[in-house]
Order: C-alpha cells, then sequence, then structure tokens
C-alpha cells in the first residue's frame, strides 16, 4: 500500500517557471481524497492551467531520481534525497483523448520540497525514461 | 554549430538517409520544446465534464494496480 507524501499546502514556487508557461511561477496543490494519487497542479494566476500529476514512483517504483548540485540548490534540497519523504517527485500526467493512451512524462518529473515550497520541472537526461510512458 | 554551444554533425550518409548527430552541453535545453508541447497538451479541461472525470477515473484505476 502506498505510503502518504508530505503534502505543502502553500504557494508553490517555481523559479523558473514551468516549461510551455514560463511566465507562471506560482502555483498550488490541489488534492481531493477520492482522485488520490493523483493531484492536480494549478496556476495560482490562471487557473485554468491545471496539471494531472502523480507521484512517480506509482508508475515506476524504481524510479531513480537524478539531481545536479545547481537543482539541489535551487531546491535547497539535503545531500540524501528521499523520495517521498523529503521531496515529492511527481510525474505530468497526460490523461489521452480517447485515440491516445493516458501516459507519464517519466523524463521529466516535476521535483518539489515540501519544506520550501520551491519546485522546478528536471529534466533527466541521458537517463531510460521517457516522456510517453504508458500508465 | 548552432549558436555557439551546439554543434551538428553529420554522423553518416546513405543513399536513404542522413544521420546527424547534436552535440551540446547538458544545459542545453534539447528537450526543452518537446517536454513544453507535452505540459501544454496535459493541461485538464473542464474537471466537472463527464469525460474528464471519467479519464481520471481510468488513470487511477491504472495507478492503483501498480501498487500491487
Amino acid at each position: 500500500m502506498a505510503q502518504p507524501q508530505p503534502s505543502p499546502t502553500g504557494v508553490i514556487h517555481f523559479p523558473d517557471g514551468l516549461p510551455g508557461f514560463e511566465s507562471l511561477r506560482q502555483f498550488v496543490l490541489l488534492q481531493e481524497e477520492e482522485l488520490l494519487p493523483i493531484v492536480f497542479l494549478v496556476s495560482l494566476i490562471e487557473p485554468k492551467i491545471c496539471l494531472p500529476l502523480a507521484p512517480i514512483h506509482h508508475i515506476r517504483s524504481d524510479y531513480q531520481l537524478r539531481l545536479t548540485e545547481d537543482d539541489r540548490r535551487m531546491l535547497e534540497l539535503p545531500a540524501e534525497v528521499i523520495p517521498g519523504l523529503n521531496v515529492l517527485c511527481m510525474a505530468v500526467l497526460n490523461l489521452g483523448d480517447g485515440t491516445q493512451k493516458p501516459s507519464a512524462n517519466l523524463l521529466a518529473p516535476i521535483v518539489i520540497n515540501p519544506a520550501n515550497c520551491t519546485a522546478k520541472q528536471i529534466i533527466q537526461i541521458d537517463s531510460p525514461y521517457s516522456t510517453v510512458t504508458e500508465v | 554549430m548552432v549558436g555557439d554551444q551546439v554543434e551538428v554533425r553529420i554522423l553518416e550518409i546513405s543513399r536513404a538517409q542522413v544521420k546527424i548527430g547534436v552535440i551540446a552541453p547538458r544545459e542545453v535545453g534539447i528537450y526543452r520544446s518537446e517536454i513544453s508541447r507535452l505540459n501544454r497538451s496535459a493541461v485538464l479541461g473542464d474537471l466537472r465534464k463527464p469525460e474528464v472525470k471519467a479519464a481520471i477515473a481510468a488513470v487511477r484505476k491504472a495507478l492503483s494496480k501498480n501498487d500491487g
């Protein structure tokens, strides 16, 4: 059974914005118990920008997150990063449209430090992961 | 060269194809346009719509199977 993750309740700040929405830097993470583990990243300024996310270890239990020193510094993460404990590692979900099957982006997880509500979508260059992983 | 950081090389030419390689430092966002496109296409429609609710339910069911 999945362990509960820390849940940032404040505004989540993306210092680099979000790819595709570079001007949007403030988001909130909305969750409804009956929809977990799916949660929703919603823009504070443009609430119609709402992305479904899921904890990446629900999709790949052996997922290896790699962070550069720059990423770690930006997010103020400790040396030992434990997804689900001191960091949230979330995959953006594409729910599909009937012609395309639902998929998850494992190549570029959204990494959130729940302690300071800072986040970044971090591309896992040179990893074996795909942007379109069937769920 | 593309700019002063990205180098495009022709690796191989055959009758039917040309194989091209891109050499760039890690910090260059080669993947960024694809990630941008995917994020834009992931934006949900109206959460109240039945088809959106159904899509969320289907994915949730698939994820719960992964939990085992």
